[in-house]
């Protein structure tokens, strides 16, 4: 593996104020075969800010404000609200708008480089992480792959294109309001 | 391959053949969409479905694939795999719900609601049939169901959505992708 490189994570991490990125991402079971399969657009804002807005035909909303978290499901008609939960064993897209000494607690972290290509690995310090494993690759200053091991033997791939470093953004973009007739669930 | 000049309208003539037709179609994968609800709590969660005469997968993730969980098992053996805990065993998968969700599943009955057509062991109180002769509306098992967004597939005529509920409880299963067993035709 690579030395530790907490630091180093830190920095091109801190170095994304925010974040804007197209995303594929395929989940595989344990046995390789495919059970998951979307891709959508992305946006980021540190601290705590997120917009995962995945595409038909798994269509589905992500938005925090980093103290609300809205999941909207236009086929289930569904939105889920619920206190957002920083919790990096738990949502790793925390990574990108986390704050990052809690990094350091919740991952240890390995550094792999080759060239302009830097291959970081977290390993989960807490017992109870869902994940076993998640792995960050960067091309220079841009974070290109993430991938995440959960301990049932699935795994997330996440690719990334289209990336755009610290592009500009507003507060409404990380609000949601329910549209009519939509079953709301949770706290308001 | 399939043709695609638009299909008329599917179209079941005969109700009985039907459904018993489909009493013997237990192969599949689908993919799609649960949302459920209780009068505390309720969430979404991405579904893949595997299954095989009486053997079944269940696959429920949420978004980037968190919290995953696996169902699985056959008629007489259930498991409960849960991503960070420990494997939950259980003669009969509806026990199993109730771990996962706080209530109990009418899961042997989804087992043929999926396919659009009432369990034939429970006693049926009610349903009501579309123009085109799919089922409907159907109350069985105290469960109060709404079936909607048929889709060719294959040889079959199968639900998009099923809503149901009951009191308190209530579930949206959308189905995105129906994949058929080739083996069994």
């Amino acid at each position: 593996g690579g030395q530790p490189a907490d630091g180093e994570l830190r920095i091109r991490m801190s170095d994304l104020e925010s974040l804007s990125a197209d995303f594929e991402q395929t989940v595989y079971a344990a046995e390789g075969d495919i059970v998951q399969q979307a891709s959508g657009h992305m946006l980021a804002a540190r601290p705590g800010r997120v917009r995962w807005n995945t595409d038909a035909p798994f269509e589905q909303l992500i938005v925090t404000n980093g103290k609300t978290l809205w999941l909207y499901d236009p086929d289930l008609e569904q939105v889920t609200i619920k206190p957002f939960d920083a919790d990096l064993g738990k949502t790793p897209a925390v990574l990108f708008i986390g704050d990052l000494e809690a990094l350091e607690d919740s991952y240890s972290v390995s550094l792999e480089e080759e060239g302009t290509s830097a291959l970081f690995t977290l390993l989960p310090n807490k017992a109870d992480s869902l994940y076993e494993k998640v792995t960050l690759r960067f091309e220079g200053l841009s974070p290109v792959t993430m991938a995440l091991w959960d301990t049932l033997g699935q795994k997330t791939d996440i690719h990334f294109d289209n990336l755009q470093r610290n592009p500009p953004w507003t507060v409404d973009q990380f609000m949601f309001i329910p549209p009519e007739g939509v079953d709301i669930i949770g706290d308001e | 391959c399939a043709s695609h000049t638009p299909r008329p309208e599917p179209v079941i003539s005969d109700w009985q053949q039907h459904q018993s037709a489909l009493q013997n179609f237990n192969s599949w994968q689908l993919e799609g969409k649960l949302g459920y609800r209780d009068s505390r709590d309720g969430g979404s969660a991405w579904l893949n479905w595997q299954q095989s005469s009486d053997a079944f997968k269940l696959l429920l993730s949420g978004p980037f694939g968190t919290g995953a969980t696996q169902i699985l098992g056959n008629s007489h053996h259930a498991e409960l795999r849960r991503s960070g805990k420990e494997t939950l065993y259980s003669p009969s998968p509806a026990a199993l719900t109730e771990q996962l969700f706080g209530w109990q599943w009418p899961v042997d009955e989804l087992h043929f609601w999926i396919r659009g057509i009432p369990a034939p062991n429970t006693t049926q109180d009610v349903s009501s049939h579309n123009l085109d002769g799919t089922l409907s509306t159907l109350t069985q098992a105290n469960w109060q169901l709404q079936f909607s967004g048929y889709q060719q597939v294959g040889p079959w005529i199968l639900p998009g959505r099923i809503r149901g509920n009951s009191g308190e409880y209530s579930f949206t299963l959308v189905i995105k992708q129906w994949h058929l067993d080739m083996e069994n035709h």
